[in-house]
């Protein structure tokens, strides 16, 4: 009798304990494998079904937070955008009647900078803007050279901020598919988060982990390329949620490159992520082969 | 499993393919079947057999069936490869329980029928068998 009460007690324990939403419980079943142990049995597989269903719909409400967080990215790039195209449009015209002027080699050469870095700044809001419906201009690309164009003008501005960057000979890569401007943002956002991540661990003060490091791998499956910093890592908390629109733990920043950076990749049948470290971050980014 | 031509064994039980072409698995005494002891199984079958046949299962004294391997057997390609349809046969509540939860929560991609009667069961698997 006393066991029959002690199952009951357990069955009763475990109905409280999923009408207080706790799915997780399961109460071990007797070996009579009688009518008890089978209300047991059908209890436990309720609570597993439960379970199954509640994390189920947590993901959907998490990516349904997301698409809205995306909505308003969306809202939020139109009106920047906006706001951004006349200065922009008035840089460009000033830098066109400067360049009427006779010029010194230099001064033209650094009015041609400006005017290549509005077309990208152009580009980019462009990019930005049309998340969700600009169309991929998919193309058969050398990562190798594509990196060499991308990082001669990368190099100059990292050096400034006293960072190296070193990348690895690509040339042996496969030919991948993308869609060279999305990739290039992605590539560009990915390297000054990486220049951020080790000016913040190391300030002024010069050290031989001054540096970021690119390096890839690939094969018929795929082409994945590394992006390492020396850093301090992203915080076991924090990395939970990178690629959530809106969430940054930078003081300035909206928190929004992860996310896009993310978004852009999958939407060419690639995939972004990444391990961290106390001794840094590195991003894979995988890619489909042409 | 008197019948079977051909038989695997592993720790979770046992599985056969009998002499008129219908698979047998029967699983220990008191196992709570997981995802794992799901996939031992499914690859004993596959040992035996290249093709979807007709499926036996004794739930015996089976205490259980979780989630995860409910949703394997009701619906992985693992499965599907070596499985045309499905008779449960139960002898216990338990059993009855679990048999009709699995129908009821996983809706198996194949025809599946619970049986207390093994003869009706294998008249069952042999009427549909071609």
């Amino acid at each position: 009798m006393a066991e029959g009460n002690d199952r009951l007690s357990a069955i009763a324990a475990h109905l409280e304990a999923i009408a207080r939403g706790d799915f997780g419980i399961r109460t071990e079943v007797g070996d009579k494998l009688d009518q008890v142990d089978g209300i047991i049995a059908a209890i436990n597989m309720v609570s597993e079904e439960l379970h199954a269903r509640e994390q189920h719909r947590l993901e959907l409400q998490n990516r349904l937070n997301q698409v809205e967080r995306l909505a308003l990215v969306g809202e939020f790039m139109a009106s920047l955008s906006h706001e951004l195209r006349a200065p922009l449009q008035t840089i460009l015209s000033a830098t066109e009647l400067i360049q009427i002027q006779d010029l010194t080699p230099r001064v033209n050469a650094l009015t041609e900078t400006v005017e290549r870095e509005v077309f990208r700044a152009n580009r980019l809001i462009d990019n930005a803007r049309a998340l969700t419906r600009r169309p991929l201009h998919l193309e058969t690309v050398d990562l190798a050279g594509l990196f060499a164009e991308l990082f001669q003008f990368t190099r100059t501005q990292l050096g400034s901020q006293g960072v190296r960057l070193r990348v690895e000979d690509l040339s042996n890569l496969p030919p991948v598919r993308i869609d060279v401007d999305q990739f290039r943002q992605v590539t560009l956002n990915l390297v000054a988060n990486a220049a951020d991540a080790v000016v913040e661990r190391y300030g002024r003060a010069p050290h031989e982990n001054r540096r970021i490091e690119v390096g890839g791998r690939g094969g018929r499956e795929g082409v994945t390329i590394h992006l390492r910093d020396y850093g301090s890592g992203i915080p076991k908390k924090a990395s939970q949620r990178i690629f959530e629109p809106f969430f940054t733990t930078k003081h300035s920043g909206l928190g929004i490159g992860l996310s896009i950076s993310k978004k852009l990749i999958e939407d060419q049948g690639g995939s972004l992520d990444f391990d961290t470290g106390p001794d840094g971050t590195t991003f894979h980014i995988a890619l489909p082969v042409a | 499993m008197g019948v079977a031509n051909e038989s695997r064994r592993c720790e979770v039980g046992e599985v056969g393919v009998r002499s008129d072409g219908i698979l047998e698995y029967r699983y220990a005494d008191g196992v709570e079947v997981d995802r794992a002891m799901a996939s031992e199984m499914v690859a004993l079958a596959t040992e035996l057999t290249v093709e979807p046949l007709p499926s036996l299962v004794h739930l015996g004294r089976v205490k259980g069936v979780r989630r995860d391997a409910r949703v394997f057997f009701a619906e992985s390609e693992e499965n599907r490869a070596v499985t045309s349809r499905v008779a449960l046969l139960t002898s216990s509540p338990v059993g009855t329980i679990v048999g009709n939860m699995f129908l009821g929560l996983n809706k198996p991609l194949f025809p599946t029928r619970l049986f207390t009667s093994e003869d009706k069961a294998i008249a069952w698997l042999k009427a549909t068998t071609v």
